[in-house]
């Protein structure tokens, strides 16, 4: 479940790959579009990567590392990010994000075994006026409670399934 | 060669080669610029920005290791401007620095202390930061304490050109971290721990283990040396305090040395050594003083001598002694017991190349030097498993290709060389004579040789032409490599005004790629500097040079020479017998007329092929006497055990793989009897005084022996002779029964047979403790056998049990097992080809098949 077999990543990074063939410079969009396909970084694909593009392993991850937007480890479908930027900070989303952490059983940058839930923090999100702020799956959310918000995402979920 | 040009320096007018940058200049001047991203030796990236100095007429202060000279600049190197800014960067750096220097192991020789002192930085204006990065200790080598690093990335550059390229910056901003790929421990991602980081990094980020707590930079006693393990020989500095070796470092800080020979040396200290001679009694090796055991032995020696006469003693060397020792072995062998029953590694290891060598170009010196092959325009690699013999050759290799050398990887397995190939043939294992001949043939046919040098200096082109003609039919299918591909090589070997050098493993080739080998040097007219045959053992030259070889006097002059028998029947007082003695391994086979055998260093129940009939013929003999540092494998089975010392403890030479006389000096006091005393002493109450007061003067008599080694050179022929032999294959052909072909060979951490590197830490970085079959992942599928499962493997001579390793880099069919691994010579052949007297069977047929169901993987 939520598992991908090793092959077909090995498979789909090399078609990506090969899209960009002959081109220069194009790590970066290889990244993205890896990235895009399996939701994070496969370390088997890192390894195609570095190899049809001549690099080493360790600076392929040296690049992918320097954006922030790049992940290693497999995402959760539903993505909450707690703002702990400093005006958020003061309004108390430090009580915020540990009140997720008790909730999901997760640390800050973690991912739930079964692929539901990420717990990420940010530092400001640029709608300080509306701290403390909760982002989830890209969205500012209204609610703020913490125990509401995961019950709506997992009964979402069971009606999706 | 370039341009030079004049320009100002802190008022100094200096002149120095166009093209330099202005810290090199300085660097020429004697003055220095501070610096910690710039190392000499590495590419500069100006991440640091502490070589800034001020240049007349720029407005900002420029970086110095990046910036080049012009003529007619002037640059200042101390003005407050430029102090206040080196000040900046320094205090900034701090501001990421514990400054536990209180017990810090580079306090004194730490580059960021020095500039801090220098610049009068008591405190950083910042505060400090506390990474929080737990140290990495989880291997037994290296340790990595990223709190210390100041992100100068001098390790990743050196890791990139000499290492395996798998550190580099790693996020960014406050977080940004050197590292591997996933921040992963070092030997989880293919490192060679060449630790060639450890000796460019500027601070105690990384420090070698071993030095931890035993000392400070100036408490350390270094003496240079050269390494004993491969035939590269390289130079390297024992660091010792109060007599205990405290790690090992080079000259130059860039300077290259291998995981063996940076870490391999602490076998040395350990506490297995033997220090007393032993005898046999009542079946138990036990202690006794050393006047009793030379006394036993030279009293056992001539009984047999008195008996059946000389040819029944023998005496085998390993060529990881130095030439003095050898050379003494040999007279002592030759003179005091009477007989050329004398042999070395040599046999096993590289005589089809030194034969070859002598007999066409007349002298053994034909190996190009190390720097050649970085110089070269196109490498030929025959072979590629240098990474793991001779990781030196590997890192030249790799370096040449950097400067755009183009390479040519002929090799069944897919190494590292053959991955960075410009064309790599992947031939069928055991087929390189074949394809080598096949690529003669289409030079022939393009007329991609030189006609000149083959007309004028070569006798017998016609029958090669004929000879050629026939071994080509067929190539394609023996070989599996394509015409096309045949044809690449051909025009890359046969560009006559490009230098190409062939490197090939004298280990792993079998007497026909030899001659193959020399034959395309015949052909292109490459007879001087064309050639780099690696020596997997660092005094393989020398001691075919010393005479260690049954067919060989000193100087490689054939023993039925009668000028050279009289002029050392003189030299040393005796009469020398005329016949070629038997070599290594007729010694020691099933039916052998030795009675008598000495070996000094070798350690033939794992080296020699065919385990069982070796400790048959050696259980059989009427005495055995084995000289080494442990109780080995062979010293086990002897009737007396003499205990000599290691490289470490050693004064003398060593001949490396380039024909360089490399001088070894005793870093540490000998732990047991240097061995040429014992062999001395031993030819003493053998009634054969061999006196000499020093190692030195066991040399003087080689040099009156072998001009090369005075300064003179080697004789070399003028005119040459290909040489032609079909011997058949030198594999055992795979049957129903036996369907796989068996390598075996040299691995990173380990080394020839195990004495040494199984008694030093680097062996715990050996997968499955270096005893593993390595099989290509479809073969280890269609036998059901995943990662680590038991096997049984067997051949027509034995079988053993081993763990399985997947590994791609094999092709179908052709299975791998570590040569210092103890078991893997029960499954090889001993048979002996005829004419070299060495094996003649390189890949052994085997049958492999799954010991144990492999339950549930129960994790993950
Ligand atoms: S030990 Fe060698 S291979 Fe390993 S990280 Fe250091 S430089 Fe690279
Ligand atoms: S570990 Fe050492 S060499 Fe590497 S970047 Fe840090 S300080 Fe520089
Ligand atoms: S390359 Fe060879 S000689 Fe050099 S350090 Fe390694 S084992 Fe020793
Ligand atoms: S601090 Fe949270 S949105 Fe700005
Ligand atoms: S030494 Fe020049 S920028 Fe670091």
């Amino acid at each position: 479940m939520g598992e991908i077999c090793a092959c077909l990543e090995l498979e789909k990074t090399r078609e990506i790959v090969k899209k960009y063939e002959g081109k220069q410079g194009v790590l970066v969009h290889i990244l993205q579009d890896v990235q895009l396909e399996f939701g994070y970084l496969p370390e088997n694909a890192m390894n195609v990567i570095a190899k049809e593009l001549d690099i080493s392993l360790a600076h392929a991850y040296g690049v992918a590392s320097f954006y922030t937007r790049f992940y290693f480890t497999p995402r959760g479908e539903n993505i909450i990010r707690v703002c702990v930027g400093t005006a958020c900070h003061v309004r108390g989303s430090h009580a915020i994000l540990e009140e997720f952490e008790t909730e999901l059983g997760l640390k800050d940058g973690e991912t739930s075994d079964d692929l539901k839930f990420t717990l990420e923090t940010v530092s400001c999100v640029g709608c300080c006026a509306l701290a403390p702020v909760v982002v989830i799956n890209d969205v500012v959310s209204k609610e703020r409670n913490p125990k509401r918000i995961v019950t709506k995402l997992r009964g979402e979920e069971e009606q999706d399934d | 060669m370039s341009q030079l040009i004049t320009l100002k320096i802190e008022g100094r007018e200096v002149t120095v080669p166009d093209g330099i940058t202005i810290i090199e200049a300085a660097t020429h001047t004697g003055i220095d610029i501070p610096h910690l991203c710039y190392c000499k030796g590495l590419e500069s990236t100006g991440a640091c920005r502490l070589c800034l100095v001020e240049l007349e007429g720029a407005k900002e202060l420029v970086v110095s290791c990046r910036r080049k000279v012009k003529s007619g600049m002037v640059v200042r190197t101390r003005t407050d401007r430029v102090l206040e800014a080196r000040r900046f960067v320094v205090e900034l750096i701090l501001s990421n620095h514990p400054g536990d220097c209180m017990s810090c192991e580079r306090n004194g020789t730490c580059e960021l202390q020095k500039y801090a002192y220098e610049l009068g930085i008591e405190k950083t204006r910042f505060t400090v930061k506390d990474l929080g990065y737990p140290v990495d200790t989880s291997n037994p080598l290296i340790e990595r304490n990223y709190n210390l690093c100041i992100l100068c990335g001098r390790c990743i550059r050196i890791c990139k050109t000499q290492g395996s390229d798998i550190l580099d910056f790693m996020q960014r901003g406050m977080v940004t971290k050197v590292t591997t790929p996933l921040d992963k421990p070092l030997q989880e991602v293919d490192c060679d721990f060449c630790g060639s980081c450890v000796a460019v990094c500027p601070v105690a980020a990384l420090l070698e283990r071993s030095r931890k707590f035993r000392g400070r930079e100036w408490e350390l006693n270094k003496t240079k040396t050269a390494c004993s393990y491969c035939g590269c020989s390289c130079d390297l500095l024992i660091n010792t305090k109060k007599g205990e070796i405290v790690k090992v470092t080079t000259e130059e800080k860039t300077d290259y040395l291998c995981a063996r020979g940076r870490f391999g040396w602490d076998y040395v200290q350990n506490g297995e050594r033997l220090k007393v001679p032993r005898i046999k009694r009542d079946g138990k090796l036990v202690e006794c003083t050393w006047d009793e055991a030379l006394d036993y032995v030279a009293r056992r020696l001539s009984k047999i001598k008195d008996t059946h006469g000389p040819h029944s003693l023998g005496g085998i060397v390993s060529a990881h002694h130095t030439n003095e020792v050898i050379y003494l072995f040999q007279r002592f062998m030759r003179a005091c017991l009477g007989t050329n029953n004398v042999d070395s590694s040599v046999r096993l290891l590289s005589y089809p190349a030194v034969a070859d060598f002598i007999e066409v170009f007349g002298t053994p010196d034909v190996a190009c030097s190390l720097a050649e092959i970085e110089e070269a325009d196109t490498l030929f690699i025959v072979h590629s498993d240098v990474d793991m013999s001779s990781p030196f050759v590997g890192v030249e290799i790799k370096r040449a290709s950097k400067r755009e050398a183009k390479l040519v990887t002929i090799d069944p397995r897919s190494t590292r060389v053959a991955e960075i190939s410009h064309l790599y043939l992947r031939l069928k294992p055991g087929t390189e004579a074949i394809l080598l001949n096949g690529i003669a043939h289409c030079m022939l046919e393009e007329g991609l040789y030189s006609r000149e040098f083959v007309e004028t200096k070569c006798s017998n082109m016609d029958q090669f032409k004929e000879f050629l003609t026939k071994q080509a039919r067929d190539v394609e299918r023996k070989t599996g490599v394509s015409k096309e591909s045949i044809a690449k090589a051909a025009r890359f070997y046969g560009e006559s005004d490009k230098k190409v050098v062939i490197i090939f493993s004298p280990e792993a080739s079998d007497i026909q790629s030899v001659h193959a080998i020399i034959n395309l040097l015949l052909l292109t007219g490459r007879v001087k500097g064309g050639v780099f045959p690696y020596m997997p053992l660092c005094n393989l030259r020398g001691a075919a040079d010393m005479g260690a070889l049954s067919e060989f006097y000193p100087g490689c002059k054939v023993v039925d020479d009668s000028t050279t028998r009289r002029k050392l029947e003189r030299i040393y007082g005796a009469a020398l017998p005329d016949k070629p003695g038997l070599s290594s391994l007729e010694m020691i086979q099933s039916g052998t007329t030795i009675s008598g055998l000495y070996i000094l260093g070798e350690n033939p129940v794992v080296s020699f092929p065919n385990t069982t009939e070796t400790v048959k013929a050696l259980t059989s003999l009427d005495f055995l006497v084995v000289q080494d540092i442990f109780l080995t494998e062979t010293a086990k089975l002897a009737d007396v055990v003499l205990p000599g010392i290691s490289f470490a403890e050693s004064s003398g030479t060593f001949t490396n793989s380039e024909g360089k006389v490399k001088v070894i000096n005793r870093a540490i006091d000998p732990l047991a009897r240097p061995d040429w005393k014992i062999i001395a002493e031993l030819s003493s109450k053998m009634g054969y005084p061999l006196d000499y007061d020093s190692e030195e003067k066991i040399m003087d008599e080689i040099k009156t022996l072998i001009p090369a080694y005075s300064g003179g050179s080697w004789d070399r022929k003028e005119r040459y002779s290909f040489i032609m032999a079909d011997m058949g294959r030198s594999y055992e052909t795979p049957d129903s029964t036996h369907p796989y072909l068996l390598m075996t060979g040299p691995t990173k951490f380990d080394f020839y047979d195990g004495s040494r590197t199984s008694r030093s830490r680097i062996s715990q970085l050996e997968p499955f403790q270096g005893e593993y079959l390595g099989i290509n992942p479809e073969d280890a599928k269609s036998l059901g056998i995943t990662e680590g499962s038991k096997v049984l493997v067997s051949s027509k001579r034995g079988s053993i049990t081993v763990a399985a390793k997947i590994d791609e880099s094999l092709p179908l069919g052709l299975v791998f097992m570590p040569a210092h691994f103890s078991g893997s010579n029960v499954l090889t052949t001993s048979d002996i080809e005829p004419t070299t007297r060495t094996r003649k069977i390189q890949l052994s047929a085997v049958a492999i098949s799954q010991l144990e169901e492999v339950g549930e993987v129960t994790n993950e």
